[in-house]
């Protein structure tokens, strides 16, 4: 067989009237297409504002409340801070405690 | 004109129908060429219109209405072709007789010779397949060729040659 003679007949088929078939078949994807487009489009701006401001109110109440308990904890530890520092210079000045007992005070160890 | 008729939004439709009509044919044994399923070029057939019609605001015309849709479909095609090379490596690596599978083909009607000879152009790298079809099957000149894959003309004369002469060799070897 001549090489050429491959391309004279066609060794693939398609199912008849497959063509008109198709060509209507795209129409209508395109058409479908352009629905969902056109549904999408409508959408995304209310979504868009709804999303952008809940997003926007989140933020800003993740950040209050990160400042209101930074605060607060802040002064918390510093009453307990100094509060405990009293203590303990109450305790060494009304109680003489030897410096092994005061150690161990500190590091928790009896 | 089928270009002003697809930048106005009254006309675009019955614009872009035209195109459906003329090209689907073209650009369906386009793909079939490449992926021989007809139920795969069936769907990348479709998917390359629905490209080219979401698409149409970003073509400027620089090019032929046919140039652009060859594009989308050639890049739909190999795109779906490395999606399959990847989906069916078989796990015994054992190679598997193509033309069995183009053979079983409900809509393949050619004899062995001609399985042999699509088993032939199967063997050939996609670049090189989408040449040699392009040239052998659709006839089209190295001009247009070039001008869809943006491959010099010297280029796509060496790559033919190169198809060809690789064809031939496969053919006589296992005929």
């Amino acid at each position: 067989m001549d090489f050429n003679d491959y391309k004279k007949h066609s060794s693939f088929t398609t199912p008849d009237g497959y063509f008109e078939k198709l060509n209507w078949e795209i129409k209508e994807a395109t058409c479908k297409h352009v629905a969902t487009e056109s549904r999408r489009r409508r959408l995304t701006p209310k979504y868009v504002s709804i999303m952008s401001y809940v997003a926007t109110i989140a933020i800003i109440a993740v950040v209050a409340t990160g400042i209101f308990l930074n605060t607060s904890n802040d002064s918390d530890s510093m009453f307990s801070m100094s509060d405990e520092s009293d203590f303990i210079e109450n305790m060494l000045t009304d109680y003489p405690i030897d410096e092994y007992t005061f150690y161990c005070y500190l590091t928790g160890n009896e | 004109m089928i270009l002003e008729q697809l930048k106005d939004c009254t006309l675009r439709n019955a614009a872009f129908s035209l195109i459906v009509e003329r090209y689907s044919k073209q650009i369906y044994w386009h793909i079939r060429n490449m992926v021989l399923s007809h139920d795969d070029t069936n769907d990348l057939v479709q998917e390359t219109f629905i490209k080219a019609w979401s698409g149409i605001d970003s073509f400027r015309g620089e090019s032929q209405i046919s140039t652009w849709l060859y594009r989308i479909a050639i890049n739909e095609t190999l795109a779906f072709l490395k999606k399959k090379q990847i989906e069916t490596v078989p796990l015994d690596n054992e190679e598997h007789d193509f033309t069995d599978t183009i053979e079983s083909d409900a809509y393949f009607c050619g004899d062995k010779a001609d399985a042999l000879f699509r088993k032939a152009i199967g063997m050939l790298p996609e670049k090189q397949r989408l040449v040699f079809n392009m040239k052998y099957y659709e006839e089209m000149k190295y001009e247009e060729i070039s001008e869809i894959l943006g491959t010099s003309v010297g280029a796509l004369k060496a790559s033919y040659h190169i198809a060809v002469k690789k064809i031939e060799t496969f053919i006589k070897d296992n005929n």
